[in-house]
């Protein structure tokens, strides 16, 4: 069980702050493009796009993830060196 | 947004050099090869390992590496492309992205440009023909450093052919 809460936490932590980056790469792009310069603007659309196809993608394998059966840590990880 | 006064018009952009961004792109393709190479290497030598890094666990795992890398990505485009040099009939401004929340953004008026060097450095910045160029300006700034500039004795030139012509029709417009 504890293993399904660090993967849980990992994981919101992450997506936490890929969404963060996303709203600076947005900002960025929108605050200091020159006048009339689609292609910037083109490129913070696109970079939407995929952070959001990729972390539904990625929520799908969490879902899958907390949906098995995951070993828990092996005892040797907490025995070794003992 | 950047704002232009109303009669000044964009010459040219200077951005740096794609070989910058090459470099960025092979030091992030290093850190994936060292995560990866780790995953592999526990799964070869640690016994137990087979257990934790069931395939349910190596795509979310790999889910995560990809966007980390596609937004890691974006951020060094964002950084490549909004570091630029805009030359203006009017003014030249330059533009910096440090990191995620810093930023600078200055502006010089050509008739505080008293000096404009270049300087290449190495190997590959010779072959490539990259360097950086300094402008000394008069005003409380002091001197501007960009970094990275493809061509730079062109741009040199350019910049200060458009300082003469400048400087010419002010003075012109002086003596009406």
């Amino acid at each position: 069980m504890i293993v399904k809460f660090i993967i849980a936490g990992v994981f919101v932590m992450t997506q936490g702050l890929l969404l963060v980056l996303l709203l600076v790469v947005r900002y960025h792009f929108r605050m200091f493009s020159l006048p009339g310069d689609e292609r910037a603007l083109r490129l913070a659309r696109s970079c939407t796009r995929g952070t959001l196809i990729l972390m539904a993608g990625a929520f799908i394998a969490f879902v899958w993830i907390m949906a098995g059966d995951i070993p828990e840590f092996p005892r040797v990880w907490f025995t070794a060196g003992q | 947004m950047m704002q232009l006064q109303p009669q000044e018009k964009i010459l040219f952009v200077s951005r740096r050099h794609w070989w910058i961004f090459f470099v960025a792109g092979i030091k992030a393709a290093f850190t994936v090869l060292v995560v990866v190479g780790g995953i592999v290497m526990a799964e070869r030598f640690v016994p137990e390992a087979e257990r934790v890094f069931t395939a349910e666990f190596l795509i979310l795992t790999g889910a995560v590496i990809i966007e980390m890398l596609w937004i890691g990505f974006f951020l060094t485009v964002a950084d490549f492309y909004l570091d630029a040099w805009v030359v203006t009939n009017e003014r030249i401004m330059f533009v910096e992205i440090r990191g995620l929340f810093s930023r600078t953004a200055n502006s010089v008026d050509y008739r505080s440009i008293q000096d404009v060097t270049v300087t290449v450095n190495g190997i590959i910045a010779t072959f490539l023909d990259f360097g950086d160029i300094i402008i000394q300006s008069a005003g409380t700034h002091g001197n501007f450093r960009f970094r990275g500039v493809p061509k730079p004795a062109e741009v040199k030139e350019r910049i200060l052919a458009i300082k003469n012509a400048y400087l010419r029709s002010f003075s012109g417009q002086g003596s009406e």
